[in-house]
């Protein structure tokens, strides 16, 4: 049995606070217009990361406000040793710049302002700089760091029901053994809470916390009967009703699963940044590049991934551990499924599955690839919450 | 015998965990662990088999949750899904 307070990775201390599990350079896109041009830098620097957002102008009030604090998390990430930020207009970088150069991030910034909006001449100072960075950053090394200063998101994504049976319990069982050591767990899917609000609610540390469990389901629900839409079908999905599920009661009653047993200590807003330790719940879509974005954005070193089905789908900057309890699917897509544990729904022993996926998690905090690292099947999708001018 | 897995003790509904024929016995595993149940259809691996008989318009539960109602009754042994339950939500 693995105990996960006196249990630690090799990690890259950052100034900013949490440890990261990496460190890599983040070629970091903040407008759609400078979009290419990012992507050209990256694919002559590789081994950097890579995170864009396709907007840029004309973004209004929440909306905005969103879209630049999850840039700022992205920035801030504790994987990331140093940032190339890329942008159409300087104000848009100095935004950035001005919290990295606070919280004493490398980084470098380039706006086509810079450079005569010559797309050519960014590609050349880009790739320049962001080599220099990934040389300045490569001499910082890993040292031992607590396995509870991490911060973890649980995703599910292409469920099936084995989702509830196997994977999603397991998630929750490591989680109550991640905040009963102090670690930091986060959940999202809001409307994956539709069915199960009033148990979540009755876990929430204070009256307040309950409130807003009961809410954000509400506002969530909302969304779709004013759409007019019939969940089902929707979510689930028609891949989900093939595999088993029904309702999105049944699929959010498995989906839960991941929060496991422990006190809720606050209802996160997209993107933001837990205020203390334990597990949180993040109002936010379910669609897993917006969901884990949003955790990333919070400042999660790490995800687990539950699918049924399969789902390739990782995060750029958070190494993600793919787990699927479909033994089907397990066999079927063994360069995906990270951590197969199908034998729970023939009796395998929990304590053991258990125990296994901390031990799992402490090796890819120490360094230990996922196949999404592998074949770098990630992105980041920031969310939108508003319409354009 | 087929395993299906229930997970509360007041579940109607179980997880068959192989392909179901028709006719097939199946052994309720989780909390009923003596009983079986004779399908009375085909049932997809991972779907889910009534325990007893639910009548039309009441609740399913699997898990202890209420997962929706019945559109239409339900014999124990029958294959519940989109056919027969519906969401009580939006």
């Amino acid at each position: 049995m693995i105990n996960i307070s006196e249990r630690t990775f090799q990690g890259y201390a950052r100034a900013t606070g949490s440890a990261g599990i990496r460190n890599r350079l983040l070629i970091l896109n903040t407008t759609g217009l400078s979009e290419l041009t990012a992507r050209r830098i990256h694919a002559a620097l590789p081994g950097s990361l890579f995170a864009s957002t396709p907007f840029g102008g004309g973004m209004l009030g929440e909306d905005a406000q969103v879209h630049v604090d999850s840039i700022l998390g992205l920035a801030n990430h504790p994987n990331a040793g140093a940032v190339l930020i890329l942008s159409a207009d300087r104000p848009r970088c100095d935004i950035i710049s001005n919290a990295l150069a606070k919280s004493g991030k490398p980084f470098h910034a380039i706006a086509y302002d810079d450079v005569g909006h010559d797309t050519l001449r960014m590609t050349d100072q880009g790739i320049r700089a962001g080599a220099v960075l990934s040389r300045d950053m490569s001499r910082h090394r890993p040292t031992s760091q607590p396995l509870s200063d991490l911060v973890i998101g649980l995703e599910c994504g292409l469920s099936d029901p084995t989702s509830g049976l196997g994977a999603n319990p397991l998630m929750g069982r490591f989680s109550d053994q991640m905040v009963a050591a102090g670690g930091t767990v986060i959940v999202g899917e809001t409307l994956e809470w539709l069915g199960v609000e009033d148990r979540l609610a009755a876990r929430a540390r204070t009256p307040k916390i309950a409130e807003d469990i009961r809410q954000a389901v509400i506002r969530r629900e909302r969304i779709a009967q004013d759409a007019g839409i019939n969940l089902t079908g929707n979510n689930p999905n028609h891949a989900n009703i093939e595999s088993g599920l029904t309702t999105i009661e049944e699929k959010a009653s498995g989906s839960s699963a991941k929060t496991g047993t422990q006190q809720i200590s606050g209802v996160l807003k997209y993107a933001e940044r837990p205020s203390g330790r334990g597990l949180y719940l993040m109002d936010a879509p379910s669609y897993s590049p917006e969901s884990l974005t949003g955790f990333v954005a919070a400042g999660a070193q790490m995800m687990i991934f539950s699918t049924g089905l399969g789902n390739s789908y990782v995060s750029a900057l958070a190494p993600t551990i793919k787990v699927s309890a479909n033994k089907f699917t397990s066999q079927a897509l063994p360069q995906q499924i990270d951590f197969d544990c199908s034998r729970l729904l023939s009796g395998g022993p929990w304590d053991e599955a258990t125990a296994r996926l901390a031990e799992h998690v402490a090796d890819v905090a120490s360094g230990s690839l996922t196949f999404g690292e592998i074949l770098a099947e990630g992105s980041e999708t920031i969310s939108r919450f508003g319409a354009s001018l | 015998m087929k395993p299906c897995v229930q997970l509360q003790a007041n579940d109607n509904v179980a997880n068959v965990l192989e392909a179901v024929i028709k006719s097939d016995c199946l052994s309720v595993s989780g909390h009923q662990s003596e009983d079986s149940v004779e399908a009375l259809e085909n049932i997809r691996c991972f779907h889910k088999v009534a325990l007893i008989d639910i009548a039309s318009g009441t609740d399913v539960v699997r898990d202890g949750y209420v997962i929706g109602r019945a559109t239409r009754a339900i014999k124990r042994g029958a294959w519940v899904h989109v056919h027969n339950l519906e969401s009580k939500r939006a």
